[in-house]
């Protein structure tokens, strides 16, 4: 890191003819030439594929490393070394961080090569879900080791940040808002939905195309169009009587989010449903179902893969939304993690408390995070879905 | 177990596109019914409404004493065992056969029962815990059967359930619903493409064409005596072989000219029926491969029985012998002959009919049988 900063500096004081020739933008244009010509022989064409995808996964990486190592060591240390949340792991005179880097590299190492080591051929599922699994464990441990050898490298009490966070700044109220509005609005979103697909996609009755349609225009209207409009309508919606309203409620963003969710999870789900054999409708109507007991029955089973990544889907998009809740919640107790965050920043302006806000960053991820190393099959899954018949 | 009736139904897709044209049948309480036809004669509509998955255009039918045109498919009271199974993936054998009873509120011990016992009957006691992923085609069929006969239903209802299995599971498994159907006695209507299918598990088969029933018969009657040009060719395999000639009267007797120097005499018996034909070009007979032969005693005695042919290709099969000969103006005339008999590719022979089950038919594609008039044919 120093070298680079170094030759910059020296850049910055004129360049000399040396210093021109390695310096880090013509590196860059070395860089981009060797790429490009390798992608031109066909016998460098993949390894230069791969080793361009690991650059980049290796930087999406550490900065998700640098967030969370930073949002565990002191703001003092930030302010005055804010690279060395990285650099410390591959620094020969810090051992012990040192170390873990190399752990963690031979980890990542091994990961990739798993998958080609192992012999997929016989019981291929099985065997692939365990190249899966296993990989995610070493992923866990390497991240782990970094993370331990950190806080034993002076990043110590990491959880004050964390304790700051959530308590201070209320990032544990918010946390809890968004997984109620969350959960509240997918299961609303997915029930709905279900059922509207399930009508579309299989019973035949007059207008049935145009109502398809029209949800599939609905996919073309940007959230930020609407958001004036939903505004002056459900300010006027109120029940004073039962001091309800739509605006600064919870149930009223649930509402708000099912309902902007609803083109796409039902354009989704109308096509999984279409997929399902229509027998298995026929079977169950002989054996003594009538239409509802059919969907709850035999469809909504089937289609587990579909609704599971529509569910994940829009579980993401409300996690992470910031518009809506930023415009419906006004109540500070009320806000959501997106907006939490903000809030957060804005009122640090002039202490700010980096390893805080870099805690608050990783309590937003991390429930993401999680979601989609379990989860990772239906979402790959889902990307593809509807795009190849059976 | 009961009655089922079908009267002048008829299903009119949009477009006024005839599926079904006034189908009537009586299937008799425990009698098995086979429809049988190609693709696209509306055999599968006709299933289809009588299980109610089709709404019945005109016409009735009724299950038992009820008119069920507006029953919903679950208050029919039959079972259906669809050609893909149809049985659902997400539950095991087990579920799969109790999901009817199930919905019914049955109670659980005699759910249990009476599942036990349809797959002791059905043999597949050891796969009750299995999805049905996990089983070969043979055993899905055989549960999809079993889910139909735990219900005990009044009439059970098959849509080409054994077009999926290869050649000899087929073979094997229309044994067992024939034996199945000799335990159970239930009422039963049989849907298939397959002619060697109708005939050896039907009561009664009937013979359908672009919705309209060409014959309904028990199935040797429909063999031996077919209605029209269609159900003869239809019928048999290898099909009945079809020559185009003209009528002759001449001295008293009815000569059939299928070509220069091939004449048949019609036999006395029929010339009530098709003397009205004569001097007609383009009167069709009908003779199945089994009744030509090179031999000129017993049945195949003359007189005027023979037609000159060309031996184009002989085919053993064993048992029998299926050789393929040409006359001057029909290219390929099948004849199942003796598996020993002294025929050689290339060789011209006089090939003599059985004149007792010749068939004449009218011009068209279902012309009438002309020969039924007045006599047997089979004598």
């Amino acid at each position: 890191m120093t070298i680079w900063a170094d030759m910059l500096a020296a850049q910055s004081a004129g360049p000399g003819w040396l210093g021109s020739l390695v310096s880090p933008w013509t590196v860059l244009t070395y860089a981009t030439v060797t790429v490009v010509l390798l992608y031109f022989s066909s016998r460098t064409r993949l390894p230069m594929l791969y080793a361009v995808k690991s650059l980049w996964v290796a930087g999406t990486i550490l900065a998700f490393l640098w967030v969370v190592v930073t949002s565990m060591g002191s703001n003092q240390q930030f302010v005055q070394h804010p690279e060395r949340a990285i650099s410390q792991f591959f620094d020969p005179h810090q051992r012990l961080t040192f170390a873990a880097g190399l752990f963690a590299l031979l980890a990542v190492a091994a990961m990739v090569l798993m998958g080609r080591i192992l012999p997929a051929r016989p019981l291929q599922v099985r065997r692939r879900r365990a190249v899966l699994s296993l990989r995610i464990a070493l992923g866990c441990v390497a991240a782990g080791v970094l993370l331990v050898a950190a806080h034993f490298n002076g990043y110590g009490a990491w959880y004050a940040s964390y304790a700051t966070a959530l308590l201070v700044a209320h990032m544990g109220e918010y946390a809890v808002n968004s997984a109620l509005i969350a959960v509240g609005s997918v299961l609303l979103t997915i029930l709905t939905a279900s059922m509207a697909a399930y009508a579309l996609s299989r019973l035949t009755f007059a207008g049935r195309d145009a109502i398809l349609y029209a949800f599939i225009a609905g996919l073309a209207i940007p959230g930020q169009l609407i958001l004036v409009p939903l505004f002056l309508m459900l300010r006027h919606w109120t029940l004073p009587a039962a001091g309800f309203s739509f605006m600064d409620s919870r149930f009223g963003l649930i509402l708000i989010y099912s309902a902007t969710g609803l083109p796409f999870t039902i354009f989704l789900l109308t096509g999984f449903f279409g997929s399902l054999p229509s027998e298995l409708g026929e079977a169950a109507a002989i054996d003594g179902c009538g239409e509802f007991a059919t969907f709850r029955q035999v469809y909504f089973p089937l289609a587990a893969p579909g609704i599971t990544t529509a569910a994940i889907f829009n579980f993401l998009g409300v996690w992470n939304e910031y518009n809506f809740a930023l415009v419906f919640i006004t109540n500070p107790r009320l806000k959501t993690l997106p907006v939490g965050l903000y809030t957060l920043n804005v009122s640090q302006q002039y202490a700010a408390n980096w390893p805080a806000l870099f805690a608050g960053i990783v309590i937003l991820w991390a429930p993401t995070f999680l979601i989609f190393l379990l989860l990772q099959r239906q979402i790959i899954a889902g990307l593809t879905l509807g795009s190849v018949k059976g | 177990m009961a009655r089922v009736l079908l009267e002048d139904v008829s299903k009119v897709y949009p477009g006024n596109v005839k599926a079904v044209d006034r189908f009537n049948l009586d299937v008799a309480d425990q009698e098995f019914v086979v429809l049988v036809g190609p693709s696209g004669c509306g055999k599968s509509t006709t299933l289809r409404m009588v299980a109610g998955l089709e709404e019945i255009s005109e016409g009735r039918i009724r299950i038992g004493d009820r008119v069920v045109n507006d029953v919903p498919p679950k208050d029919r009271d039959i079972a259906m065992v669809f050609q893909n199974y149809a049985l659902y993936p997400h539950m095991t054998v087990f579920k799969n056969m109790a999901f009817g009873l199930k919905l019914r509120k049955y109670p659980k011990k005699e759910i249990e029962e009476r599942v036990q016992e349809a797959a002791r009957i059905l043999g597949i006691g050891n796969l009750l815990d299995r999805k049905p992923k996990a089983l070969s085609g043979g055993q899905r069929q055989r549960v999809a059967v079993g889910r139909a006969i735990v219900r005990q239903p009044k009439a059970f209802l098959f849509d080409e359930p054994l077009s999926n299995l290869d050649a000899k599971l087929r073979v094997e498994m229309r044994g067992e619903l024939k034996k199945l159907h000799r335990k159970l006695m239930t009422t039963t209507m049989y849907v298939t493409h397959d002619q060697e299918e109708a005939m050896t598990l039907g009561d009664r088969v009937v013979v359908m064409k672009d919705g309209l029933v060409q014959q309904c018969a028990p199935p040797l009657e429909v063999y031996d005596y077919p209605a029209n040009r269609f159900v003869a060719s239809f019928i048999g395999s290898p099909p009945m072989n079809m020559f185009t000639g003209d009528l002759l009267s001449e001295g008293g007797h009815l000569y059939f000219v299928e070509g220069p120097g091939n004449r048949i005499r019609v036999p006395d018996r029929h010339r009530e029926g098709l003397g009205r034909y004569a001097g007609q070009a383009g009167l069709v007979m009908g003779v199945r491969p089994e009744n030509v032969s090179e031999r000129s005693d017993g049945d195949f005695a003359g007189p005027d029985n023979a037609l000159n042919v060309e031996v184009t290709v002989v085919e053993p099969l064993g048992d029998k012998m299926d050789v393929f000969v040409k006359t001057a103006r029909h290219d390929h005339v099948c004849c199942r002959v003796d598996a020993h008999a002294k025929i050689e590719e290339g060789q011209k022979l006089p090939m003599r009919l059985d004149m007792r089950r010749v068939h004449f038919f009218e011009p068209g594609e279902t012309g009438m049988n002309v020969s039924l008039n007045g006599a047997s044919v089979g004598g």
